[in-house]
């Protein structure tokens, strides 16, 4: 039945290539720019290298401090504060402190180099997959003996050394002069928990890990045994910085803490810039994919209402087929059930190729400086959403069409085809 | 005849409202690209208020736990002065090109306004090439004032004070402060080119003073025809004199093209995709209105018997896509201008109607171009085809 269905709208898609042309690129076209999107998505939330692990993983991306008269901190909290609390949790396979990066600037033959430095802990290297390119990664050795060693990325050794050999190489960055002990592949700019050019052991950097107060500029990143503990040891988290002194912290009076993923960070954050951070609603992350749906299906508006419009324009070519289909007997359902599959497969095939030239796109934005270290590539997950965008434009174009066309009346139909 | 046209479409009007809902889609994309272009253009045209060429940002931030002592701003500007290539040297919290920094709002007397509040060394105005309208820059005779001194710029005297307003030796409150107004500048944008001019206020920072950790940056006039080089000789030299902190050095003429290109490389990319959306649009009418065509041969045959040319069979098909398209540009704006109306985005008037004006004439171009070969199919369909058909 459904073979039967292909073969006929492979005769109908052939007839009129210049009808065929014009779905098609409607239907790329929309496609690529959704695929574009949920590609830049999932590379900066999804499990991509050197953040293998998002599914299980959970990061303290800030704290927020408030006092009574109204004063408010909201960002990263200090060495001490993390590595007093976190060590040891219940339900956690490791956990692991790491500075945001901080630019800082070293000479080469006088000409400066930007870097961003990211002091980090020996389990930095062991939660996040680092594609280690020569010698090897930060340990918990280099942690512990305070090791003024570091990890930089292939640009910042093709900027710092030229052809030349990197390893055991030193070079200055603020006031530390490190080791290179490893090079690791490039990492794009907007994955925020691995992303950085230098990579330092924070207790190398003079008096980081003593320094005192609640506020810093480290994160903790936590990885959960298993999804199931995600929830419990967010909540553990919780309880343990409900109970902190926080006398040292300068006047505030109140701290709050959440382990949360990525996403739900980046949501609720997106949330209160909005300003939309309303108490007892669903959760940013919840309001946020609603958003990005509600903007996908508008995205697809008007593509959807151009396909409609041709499809409808050329029920009467139809006419014939419809005719005698329906006097011989088929239902009005069979018909618009034959009708969708068909833009459907038109659809599905748009979608394979927007995937392709969404591909290709992706190679160009990597080859080029738009974002700095930008190395995109396709990976299943996004052909499963591509796949399912399309089919949801398929739909979405699909049903009036067909509705319409399955109500032709028989009498008409075969009128029309008779002349 | 028009009514004829009129009478003809109305009869096929759900066919016509499908294609009136596309060309009303086609005219909201049109509408937003131009006014996020129009808006974008117009700002990059506006001057910025400080001059980039040949400036430097240098940035220092220390231990966070240990306040710098008071004077460190006076040691790292005399370090810095010292360098030959500098010219000038000024000291000011938040970087140009930097979206941080301390936004004041006013609440006093009901009025609510938030305007940036730039800390900034008497040099700082000959540095960055401020060029004030009224009044001066404060300098060391204003130490003594029983009122700090501020330099506002256009924006916030208007607000604050109302256009045309007199405006110097006035008193402007910003919470618990009452500051002087000594100068005005014309416009003042420290974000770039692309961003939206703020009511911004500067107010003395005393490099003798207390600095607050890690907000404060050298701002650094350099001569003409600075080499690179300096770069390294400054920072090593503020090192030597600061040990345990870090410092950065940029160009702002790099940091202004940085800007440039991330802000306008959305734009580009929606252009792109509108570009295509409307192609889409336009390929779609074609097919649409060819389909048509072919389906009305027995009305247009007819016509033709009965003595209509086949200009007048052009005129017709051209006439209906008119009134389609004209009908679907007031619709949409219609539908746009509740936007503004409802207060969910703000868009000038300016902007909108030339938006307006430049998207209407796209959407009629691309309809014109849409309906030549159906309307040429049309005009040469012949009396008798009609008959055959029947």
């Amino acid at each position: 039945m459904l073979r039967h269905y292909f073969l006929i709208s492979a005769k109908v898609f052939a007839r009129r290539p210049f009808f065929t042309f014009v779905s098609l690129f409607g239907i790329c076209l929309t496609l690529v720019v959704l695929t574009l999107v949920a590609a830049f998505l999932d590379h900066t939330f999804g499990a991509v290298a050197p953040e293998v692990h998002t599914d299980r993983m959970l990061g303290v991306f800030a704290v927020v401090l408030e006092s009574e008269d109204g004063r408010h901190y909201q960002g990263e909290a200090s060495y001490r504060l993390l590595d007093r609390e976190l060590r040891e949790l219940d339900g956690a396979e490791l956990v692991s402190l790491a500075s945001v990066p901080q630019s800082a600037a070293t000479f080469v033959d006088g000409r400066k180099v930007p870097l961003r430095v990211r002091h980090v802990d020996g389990a930095f290297f062991q939660l996040l997959e680092f594609q280690v390119l020569e010698g090897r990664t930060l340990t918990d050795e280099d942690h512990v003996r305070a090791e003024p060693v570091a990890v930089i990325n292939l640009e910042t050794r093709r900027r710092l050394f030229g052809d030349g050999p990197a390893i055991d190489q030193s070079f200055d960055v603020d006031n530390q002069r490190l080791r290179v002990v490893g090079v690791v592949a490039n990492v794009p700019s907007f994955r925020p928990i691995s992303s950085s050019d230098v990579w330092a052991p924070v207790t190398s950097a003079p008096g980081e890990v003593d320094r005192r107060g609640l506020t810093g500029r480290f994160q903790a990143f936590i990885l959960a045994r298993t999804r199931q503990d995600l929830g419990p040891v967010a909540e553990d988290v919780e309880a343990r910085f409900a109970s902190v002194d926080i006398s040292e912290a300068d006047g505030y009076d109140r701290l709050e803490v959440r382990a949360e993923t990525l996403f739900a960070a980046v949501c609720r954050r997106l949330m209160e810039i909005l300003d939309e951070d309303e108490e007892g609603g669903p959760p940013p992350a919840e309001r946020v994919r609603l958003i990005l749906a509600v903007g996908a299906l508008l995205f697809m508006a008007l593509p959807a209402l151009n396909l409609v419009n041709l499809n409808v324009s050329r029920i009467l070519e139809r006419a014939p087929e419809i005719g005698v289909r329906k006097s011989f007997g088929a239902s009005s359902r069979a018909l618009a059930l034959q009708f969708l599959v068909e833009n459907l497969m038109l659809t599905v095939v748009g979608g394979l190729l927007g995937f392709v030239l969404a591909a290709l796109c992706l190679e160009a934005v990597s080859g080029s400086a738009v974002v700095s270290y930008a190395e995109l590539s396709m990976n299943f997950r996004i052909f499963g959403w591509g796949l399912g965008l399309a089919v949801v434009f398929g739909l979405v174009s699909g049903v009036y069409p067909a509705w319409k066309m399955s109500r032709l009346h028989p009498k008409m139909a075969l009128e029309e085809g008779a002349s | 005849m028009i009514r004829h046209a009129l009478k003809l479409m109305w009869n096929r009007k759900h066919h016509n409202l499908l294609i009136l809902c596309e060309l009303m889609g086609a005219f909201l994309v049109l509408m937003i690209l131009w006014i996020a272009g129009i808006a974008a253009h117009g700002r990059w045209q506006q001057p910025v208020g400080f001059e980039a060429e040949n400036l430097w940002t240098l940035t220092g931030a220390g231990p966070e736990d240990a306040a710098p002592p008071a004077g460190t701003g006076q040691r790292l500007l005399a370090a810095a002065r010292e360098h030959p290539q500098v010219e000038g040297a000024g000291l000011m919290y938040f970087p140009l090109y930097t979206q941080s920094g301390m936004r004041i709002s006013n609440t006093e007397d009901g009025r609510f306004l938030l305007a940036e509040h730039i800390p900034a060394s008497p040099g700082v105005g000959s540095v960055l090439g401020l060029e004030l309208v009224e009044g001066r820059f404060f300098d060391e005779r204003d130490r003594s004032g029983a009122s700090p001194p501020v330099v506002i710029n256009r924006a916030l005297a208007d607000r604050y004070f109302g256009r045309g307003a007199p405006v110097l030796d006035q008193t402007l409150r910003f919470g618990e402060t009452s500051h002087r107004v000594l100068g005005v500048v014309e416009t003042f944008r420290k974000g770039g080119e692309l961003v939206l001019e703020e009511p911004v206020f500067f107010s003395p920072l005393w490099p003798d003073s207390e600095l607050r950790f890690g907000l404060a940056a050298l701002a650094l006039r350099m001569r003409p025809g600075t080499d690179e080089a300096a770069q390294e000789e400054l920072v090593m030299r503020l090192r030597a004199e600061m040990p345990s902190w870090n410092f950065d050095i940029t160009r702002v003429a790099d940091q202004r093209q940085h800007h440039l290109q991330e802000r306008a490389a959305p734009l580009v990319a929606g252009a792109v995709v509108a570009v295509f959306l409307l192609a889409m649009v336009g390929l779609g009418l074609t097919g649409v209105l060819w389909q048509n065509i072919s389906k009305r041969t027995q009305e247009i045959g007819l016509r033709r018997a009965q003595g209509a040319t086949a200009a007048d069979i052009r005129f017709q098909i051209g006439l209906e896509l008119s009134v389609l398209t004209a009908v679907s540009i007031v619709l949409a704006s219609v539908l746009a201008a509740q936007l503004p109306i409802l207060g969910i985005v703000e868009v000038e008037t300016s902007v909108a109607l030339r938006a307006f004006v430049l998207s209407s004439a796209i959407l009629i171009l691309i309809s014109a171009v849409c309906g030549l070969y159906p309307g040429w199919l049309a005009a040469r369909i012949q009396p008798a085809q009609a008959l055959h058909r029947q």
